[in-house]
């Protein structure tokens, strides 16, 4: 047990700080639209450019092939640096990269792993449908096979980056005939086909807003050698493309909520109570409220740490449910109290992704990636041994 | 590199001390009798005192040089978490850090007689907490936990610490406790002319650490037991551990001593690597810890259901020790007072 860092490791963290400063965007992410899409983009091929795209990613897929503790420091760094996040590239690089790594066949990586790397392609993702949602197996999309395509009939939604996305990793069922988990195929979707429609739902924060949408497939059809992996074996190579997000993934996320700790307590030192006596810091639950969440965050790095030594590599297994509904648990709380600072000043939403924006965002936090009681029922489930029951 | 995963070695340490407990003290010693006489008699952990010592952990990080085992806090941390576990009368988390303060460099001319019969278990040693905190050591009173066969007490203020003999507190009384298996006394500290005083900050922030390590160890032993039920209990036909709002309990329960044990951990870390914000992840530690533990141990008796709460299960016991080690080395509201103003560990690279 130690948590000391090499001469070696020291040297790599000053590397990163030291491109990072120099090269990340100095102006703000444009939160819609095309313009969001090219930013994202453009940051990307940047960091392409630099040797830095795929940092999980191994040597021989073009990635930089960092160590674990690697991946730790650059995304401590990227935080600490206000690099903005990987939003439209997210899911190529966390998601549909790994996949196609580990399950994927030499077509398909040698085509689009150098695009997803050097900011040439979006992705989205096509897993939750209207009537399948935390029950994933349940999906209904329907494929099938005609020739050497796929013919897919259905819809998905909650689709983020839909709208902006060139390729989609979509689950479709191939098989009705037994276990729901079975018949599932991985397939890689064109969004460009004849037959997609993509309606872009506003979310709850902004009418403009248009995190995510619901995609409509007529008769699309995709050819059978986009399948990623064994046709009807899906279920499991899903599994795994949900596991690589709850690994690493998280860290900037992570460390950019500790410094929102930090940065709300600066606020509630400026901001006068509600009865005009003292500051807001010195308000008994406030201050109770920022100091709790100061520790919760030191709690989640912690863990986060012992998680990485436990894994050893970059899939954490159904431990990482622990971190990630921790986390989501405390960074909503800690958004709550940062509208419970602004005072009346949260009834105002701000423009420019401030702190009523992100207030708003973060009633997804316990839904996006699973929700927090499919979180739970895989730690009492698969951590713990408890009986599978009804749901 | 960073590595919160135990050594061999220390699974070693591990193993051997948790045998010896599962083998000596289980949890079941504690399970109150009906004959409350047989109560106060139930105690046997000073009785192990002098085995525990053999073990060799009530010195265990006390460097070779100073006649210690020569471990680190690290593994006295681990050994805590176990005592936590086992509901370990507080006596022995008292004598681990006494050993410590007694074995300073300016403590030398009775050092060393003085530090080996506390390891070897030959003296015991009780700690105390203020009953009001005013910051006053002499003069105020204080309650003893556990004290009654102990020959010296253990008082940690905020930013001192120190070791009170038996002759120097005055209007000693025993008083009933809420915790059934221990004694409770409250008494005025006279004077500190026969203490032995440390005002060495890192015996508080180890002080803390190791009721950190005990608290993680109520609320591990908490979830434990519910699990254990859960998987056996039936109703409705079925173990009622199937049931979500039942499972989703447990999965808190996990993650909150999950959450506190890396914490802890990572806080007994950065104050072996003596990193400057040591202070800061030892008073998150003791929050986060005692939160889990005394929110598992009353999430544990609501999954008994009725024999949760009866005096013949032990469920209780875990929420009286966990308030206990709460109040031990600086309470939750006192560490989140002083956490608010701390400098952020963010401002150190």
């Amino acid at each position: 047990m130690h948590i000391e860092f090499t001469a070696q490791e020291q040297d790599f963290r000053a590397e990163v700080r030291d491109w990072l400063l120099a090269h990340r965007p100095k102006e703000q992410r444009p939160y819609s639209g095309q313009a969001m899409r090219e930013f994202d983009l453009a940051w990307q091929r940047t960091q392409f450019e630099g040797g830095w795209a795929g940092i999980s990613w191994p040597r021989e897929f073009g990635g930089r092939g960092a160590s674990l503790m690697e991946q730790l420091i650059w995304h401590e760094e990227y935080a600490r640096a206000r690099a903005p996040r990987a939003g439209a590239c997210f899911v190529g690089l966390s998601h549909a990269g790994p996949t196609l790594i580990a399950h994927g066949s030499q077509e398909q990586r040698a085509f689009h792993l150098p695009r997803i790397l050097d900011g040439r392609t979006v992705w989205c993702q096509g897993f939750s449908e209207p009537g399948a949602g935390s029950d994933l197996a349940a999906l209904s999309t329907r494929a099938i096979v005609d020739g050497d395509h796929l013919v897919v009939t259905g819809s998905k939604i909650w689709t983020s980056y839909a709208s902006h996305a060139d390729f989609q990793e979509l689950l479709v069922r191939t098989d009705s005939g037994g276990r729901k988990q079975d018949g599932i195929s991985w397939v890689i979707c064109d969004m460009k086909l004849p037959g997609i429609e993509v309606r872009p739902i506003a979310t709850m924060i902004a009418p403009d807003d248009h995190h995510f949408a619901q995609v409509f497939y007529n008769d699309v059809r995709i050819p059978i050698s986009n399948v990623v992996g064994e046709f009807n074996h899906g279920w499991a190579i899903a599994n795994s493309t949900l596991g690589f997000e709850r690994g690493t993934g998280f860290i900037a996320d992570q460390i950019q909520n500790s410094e929102l700790v930090e940065q709300l307590i600066v606020l509630a030192r400026e901001r006068r109570s509600g009865d005009g006596q003292g500051c807001m810091a010195d308000d008994g639950d406030i201050g109770s409220r920022l100091a709790m969440l100061r520790a919760e965050m030191a709690a989640v790095r912690a863990m986060t740490y012992a998680t990485i030594s436990r894994a050893g590599h970059g899939n954490p297994g159904p431990e990482g449910s622990l971190v990630k509904l921790f986390f989501s648990e405390a960074s909503q709380r800690l958004r709550r109290l940062s509208a419970d600072i602004l005072g009346a000043e949260v009834l105002e939403l701000s423009a420019d992704e401030g702190l009523t924006f992100a207030y708003l965002r973060s009633f997804a936090a316990t839904i996006g990636g699973g929700t927090s009681d499919v979180q739970r029922n895989i730690i009492s489930e698969r951590v713990l041994g408890l009986p599978r029951g009804a749901r | 590199m960073i590595d919160l995963q135990p050594s061999s070695e220390q699974v070693q340490i591990i193993d051997s001390v948790a045998g010896f407990l599962a083998d000596r003290l289980p949890v079941e010693r504690l399970v109150a009798t009906q004959d409350a006489n047989a109560e106060a008699e139930a105690n046997q952990d000073y009785t192990a005192l002098s085995e525990i010592g053999e073990l060799g952990v009530l010195g265990l990080g006390l460097s070779e040089e100073q006649g210690g085992v020569g471990y680190s806090l690290v593994e006295e941390v681990l050994v805590a978490r176990e005592f936590g576990r086992f509901l370990v009368s507080p006596g022995i988390i008292a004598t681990m850090l006494a050993v410590h303060l007694v074995a300073r460099p300016n403590e030398q001319a009775v050092a060393a007689e003085f530090a080996q019969s506390l390891q070897t278990g030959s003296i015991a040693v009780a700690p105390a907490v203020a009953v009001t905190s005013d910051g006053n050591l002499t003069g105020s009173e204080f309650y003893i936990l556990d004290g009654a066969p102990a020959d010296w007490v253990l008082v940690v203020a905020e930013s001192s610490a120190c070791l009170v003999p038996r002759a120097d507190w005055k209007e000693r009384r025993a008083i009933v406790a809420i915790d059934p298996s221990v004694t409770l006394e409250r008494a005025q500290l006279g004077n500190l002319n026969g203490s032995h005083h440390c005002s060495d900050a890192s015996l508080v922030r180890r002080a803390r650490l190791l009721a950190s390590a005990y608290l993680v160890g109520i609320a591990e032993a908490a979830q434990e037991s519910s699990v254990a039920y859960v998987k056996i209990r039936e109703q409705f036909g079925q173990p009622i551990g199937a049931f979500q709002s039942v499972k989703h309990r447990c999965a808190d329960m996990l993650t909150r001593s999950s959450a506190a044990w890396s914490l802890t951990l990572f806080a007994a870390l950065s104050e072996e690597s003596r990193s400057s914000d040591a202070g800061f992840q030892v008073m998150a530690a003791k929050i986060i810890a005692s939160d889990a533990a005394s929110r598992n141990a009353a999430v544990n008796i609501q999954n008994h259901g009725g024999i949760g709460f009866t005096r013949e299960h032990h469920a209780h016991l875990f929420v009286k020790r966990a308030h206990m080690f709460d109040l031990i080395a600086g309470s939750s509201a006192l560490l989140k007072k002083r956490l608010l103003s701390a400098d952020s560990p963010l401002r150190v690279t």
